[in-house]
């Protein structure tokens, strides 16, 4: 996923964890890494006798560069997020790892086996699919995909496309291929894309659009 | 604070019918301003100021039902036009 649109969705709300999800990716290392957890650290295995389980050696002695900053996550603004999601480009570049000396033998985490994804695993963008059910406050809950196509544009609506310079073909991008789509209490729809915000009533009139470079951080 | 700047935050703050406060553009409600200013020269009412807000939502944004903040936002803004 280009960073740009992450730092869209994660703007709107989206968690980090959705947002892996969303990829394709196991969330699980979110946690791993908050408890400075590494799975590669060779570990007695289980029913050796001796400290089976344990590390072999000291401690994990993992600090992530996304929690290198002033306490773990709470760095400035977005700014760890978007670390975080360079530090996990950074591991799909990387090759397979190499099988480790049996003694002491690597345990697997109980989870599933973390690693670089295959070759044949793509960069997948999201999709409404993958935020139905999540709720973002008063911009909304997300929906799948409404069968919806632009019909008229509210007068607002017509001096914002007007100030933007937003063209009528990024509109109806937005429209046919959401990143995500939320409906508002009101039974308003909010579509979001990488280009830009269109927001439809349930008869398709566009009441307001922005960019989705206005979108600001809470 | 400029009159227009108290305007634009109780437009933002209490009345917002798209629902943008905190995620889109701060400028959203700015083209309501000088119709505001004009009826607050004028010493309107909050009940004038609220039904010049709900005609607003109506015929401008096609909002189906009138906010819930525009009754505390008419009184808002005839207060901030009376501090000066």
């Amino acid at each position: 996923m280009r960073l740009f649109v992450a730092d869209v969705l994660l703007a709107v709300g989206v968690t980090p964890r959705t947002l892996m999800k969303a990829q394709g990716l196991d969330p699980a290392p979110l946690a791993l890494l908050k408890a400075n957890f590494n799975p590669a650290q060779p570990r007695w295995a289980a029913g050796s006798g001796r400290d089976s389980g344990r590390w072999s050696g000291g401690d994990a002695n993992v600090t992530p560069v996304a929690f290198r900053h002033r306490g773990h996550g709470r760095g400035r603004g977005f700014d760890w997020i978007r670390h975080f999601l360079e530090l996990f480009g950074e591991r799909r570049k990387e090759p397979a790892p190499e099988e480790k000396p049996r003694e002491p033998e690597v345990a697997k985490p109980e989870t599933e086996r973390i690693g670089p994804p295959s070759a044949e695993q793509r960069v997948s963008t999201p999709k409404p699919a993958d935020f139905v059910g999540e709720d973002f406050g008063k911009l909304g809950v997300g929906v799948e995909k409404p069968d919806l196509e632009i019909g008229e544009f509210s007068k607002h609506a017509i001096d914002r496309v007007g100030e933007y310079g937003a063209s009528l073909t990024d509109l109806q991008d937005t429209v046919a291929n959401p990143l995500m789509v939320l409906r508002q209490s009101d039974g308003r729809f909010f579509y979001l894309s990488e280009k830009a915000v269109v927001l439809l009533d349930p008869r398709g009139r566009v009441i307001t659009i922005y960019t989705s470079h206005n979108l600001i951080p809470k | 604070m400029s009159n227009k700047d108290r305007i634009r935050d109780i437009l933002l703050n209490d009345w917002d019918p798209l629902v943008i406060n905190g995620y889109g553009p701060a400028d959203e409600y700015d083209r309501y301003i000088p119709g505001i200013v004009q009826l607050l020269a004028d010493r309107c009412t909050a009940e004038q100021l609220e039904q010049h807000l709900a005609r607003i939502e109506k015929e401008q944004m096609l909002v189906p039902k009138i906010s819930l903040g525009i009754s505390k936002a008419a009184k808002n803004l005839i207060a901030s036009w009376s501090i000066g």
